[in-house]
């Protein structure tokens, strides 16, 4: 299903969407869609990542996470394969991370087309910014993939307005300064960016970078944003159980379950 | 953006996160490039601390072993021993003007980190290198230098354990901590605006050179030389000269041969894509991932080109070729043994290929000494050891 489809039925339901991030082909293809498949019975969205040698924008634990995946064999075309085994089992949209040397590589056009095939409705290029993307915004939409954009805290309010203007399917918003990460504390100019934000545009806003927990989970919710976004987290809980694979996905299941309950939230 | 590209490469090619800070750089820049009494501190602390102007030495037999009139830029009788302290100097200041308190670098020969941390030392500025595993272990000597003059050094042990990894770091520290901390870049790469800024810094080795060829020779060079890595030392000789019918040639790492694939040949080896916030030649696999570089002289040694290059190549403006490990090491020796000067391995391929290539009489040379090669002493003493064997 679409992304706008599926923030509006959630929208409906006054629910804000759980949006795990995965490492594709960590720590090795199968071991992966079984984490996918896991993270799916909980997900609203998922989100996957095409593992890159150099990912500037990720810290120590998607860096390794990516490191491994590669050592693993991890390909562009695997990564392609991955998604369209995971969509087999599930009917939430996917949203594909991925560095722009992976997509350049390929040809834009060429990689729009086989994320589409492989049935991923979305694509975010972190290190892409706006005013060079005019050739991937346009044929993701021909193919039916939203392009999705970053603003932070500290992006000027003009930018801010472009990047509204631009961004489909949902805003990412950075919760913390800095690069990928589970940590403790919170940019605290957040809360005004929020409102400043559903003051422009009713885009829904998905939250991400450094959420770790519930708490921080339910205080995002509080502030208005329509979905979390974890990664991390989720990479250090898989990666502290490896080699022992089913404690991985027992693991990470449990950590689901229990961000589900802290974003739906006691009624 | 305006000069965001140099033709199609270039551009800024980082997070969102960045864009304010790289922002606030391009806006203090600007604003330096045309204050007076910041030239005027530019040209005081080049002359009196690292000892600007550099000579323009004639290498009379080095130059009958060529056949032709070769001319040394000798950067490396800068303070620090190489030209990489023009452009930390420079940005240095910058920092200082932005108020900023701490100062990040990345380096892979150690000559940028050693540059850095002596203008932290002199301006006063919190300094912390990242630097590669292995190249940590190949220039011991720079990183107790670096150490000495009081900068912190973070070992990077992600990725390859070299250059582009510790670029990768810097870029990562410098994401998270943007408003009190000035990224020193190193050469004539990145995001915009820092290869323009690089090449500002460096300029200075050209515009002397221009002035001390026409004194001595009364003509224009035929020909300028460089070693080209990052790119700053070439761009800085070559930019004052961009303007005439001079030939530049630009001399990539050609490491164990280009068919090894162990080397840093980025136009021979690689093809277009975007590395650390620019779009260059890139040494990279079919899929985009970046591949590991070798050359001997670490300070060629990283897989992307400097947007500039790129677009001076497709002009044909300058011609680029390479120079493998082996002939570098000759070059190495001989100069040293020729002219009493112990160039370093970088500096080595500028010098190689002027031998190699076959000039006229009637040709005039100006080769960039880039820097000198105390540093490289292991390097080279290790590399006799296996010839002997």
């Amino acid at each position: 299903m679409r992304i706008k489809e599926r923030f509006e039925q959630l929208g409906k339901r006054k629910q804000i969407a759980y949006m795990p991030y995965l490492c594709l082909g960590d720590p090795d293809q199968e071991t992966s869609i079984r984490f996918a498949r896991e993270l799916c019975n909980t997900a609203d969205l998922l989100e996957v990542g095409f593992p890159f040698s150099d990912p500037i924008a990720d810290g120590p634990t998607l860096h390794m996470a990516a490191t491994r995946a590669l050592k693993a064999g991890a390909t562009t075309g695997r990564c392609f394969q991955l998604i369209k085994e995971i969509r087999r089992h599930t009917q939430i949209p996917i949203i594909a991370m991925v560095y722009y040397n992976l997509v350049f590589a390929q040809g834009i056009p060429e990689f729009l087309k086989k994320l589409s095939s492989s049935g991923a409705n979305g694509i975010i290029v972190p290190d892409l910014p706006i005013q060079d993307a005019g050739e991937l915004r346009c044929i993701a939409e021909d193919e039916g993939i939203d392009t999705i954009f970053i603003a932070t805290p500290s992006t000027r309010p003009e930018r801010l307005k472009e990047i509204l203007r631009a961004t489909r399917g949902f805003l990412y918003l950075l919760a913390s300064e800095g690069t990928t990460g589970a940590r403790e504390n919170f940019d605290v100019r957040i809360v005004e960016t929020i409102k400043t934000i559903k003051s422009i545009s009713n885009i829904p806003i998905a939250a991400g970078f450094g959420i770790s927990n519930g708490a921080q989970a339910a205080n995002l919710r509080n502030a208005g944003v329509d979905g979390i976004i974890i990664g991390s987290r989720i990479a250090d809980i898989y990666a502290s159980q490896l080699p022992d694979k089913e404690k991985a996905i027992k693991g990470i299941a449990e950590f689901s379950r229990e961000m589900k309950r802290a974003i739906t939230g006691v009624l | 953006m305006q000069g965001a590209k140099f033709g199609e490469y270039g551009g800024r090619f980082v997070p969102e996160l960045l864009m304010p800070a790289l922002d606030q750089l391009e806006t203090a820049f600007r604003q330096a490039e045309q204050d007076d009494e910041f030239k005027y501190e530019l040209g005081q602390i080049l002359e009196e601390f690292a000892g600007r102007p550099t000579p323009l030495y004639h290498a009379k037999k080095l130059s009958k072993l060529a056949g032709c009139k070769i001319y040394l830029k000798r950067e490396d009788l800068l303070h620090t021993g190489a030209h990489k302290i023009n452009n930390a100097l420079g940005q240095a200041l910058l920092a200082k003007r932005m108020g900023k308190k701490r100062m990040i670098a990345e380096t892979g020969a150690g000559q940028h980190g050693v540059a850095t941390a002596t203008a932290a030392a002199c301006l006063g500025f919190e300094c912390l290198i990242y630097m590669g595993e292995e190249d940590i272990k190949r220039q011991a000597p720079n990183v107790r230098k670096m150490q000495v003059l009081g900068a912190k050094i973070s070992s990077v042990t992600m990725g390859s354990k070299t250059l582009k990894d510790a670029v990768n770091q810097a870029i990562r520290d410098w994401i998270s901590h943007t408003e009190d901390t000035y990224y020193l870049l190193g050469s004539a790469l990145g995001p915009h605006p820092y290869p323009q800024i690089v090449r500002y810094f460096q300029r200075i080795i050209g515009q002397e050179t221009r002035r001390q060829i026409l004194a001595k020779e009364e003509r224009l060079p035929t020909h300028l030389i460089a070693c080209v890595g990052g790119g700053s030392n070439a761009i800085g000789l070559f930019a004052d000269f961009l303007d005439t019918t001079v030939k530049m040639i630009g001399v990539e790492a050609g490491g164990k041969g280009i068919e090894t694939g162990k080397h840093a040949a980025r136009f021979s080896g690689g093809r277009i894509g975007v590395l650390h916030g620019f779009k260059s030649y890139v040494l990279q696999d079919k899929d985009g991932q970046i591949l590991p570089t070798h050359s001997i002289s670490a300070g060629l040694d990283y897989p992307a080109i400097g947007p500039e290059h790129a677009y001076l190549k497709d002009i044909k403006r300058v011609q680029y070729t390479t120079i493998n490990d082996t002939e570098a090491l000759e070059a190495f020796h001989l100069l040293s043994k020729e002219e009493g000067i112990i160039p370093a391995l970088e500096s080595s391929h500028a010098i190689a290929y002027a031998l190699k290539a076959g000039f006229d009489e009637q040709d005039l040379l100006v080769i960039n000494l880039s820097g000198r090669g105390d540093k490289d002493m292991d390097i080279v003493m290790e590399n006799e050891d296996k010839r002997e064997i």
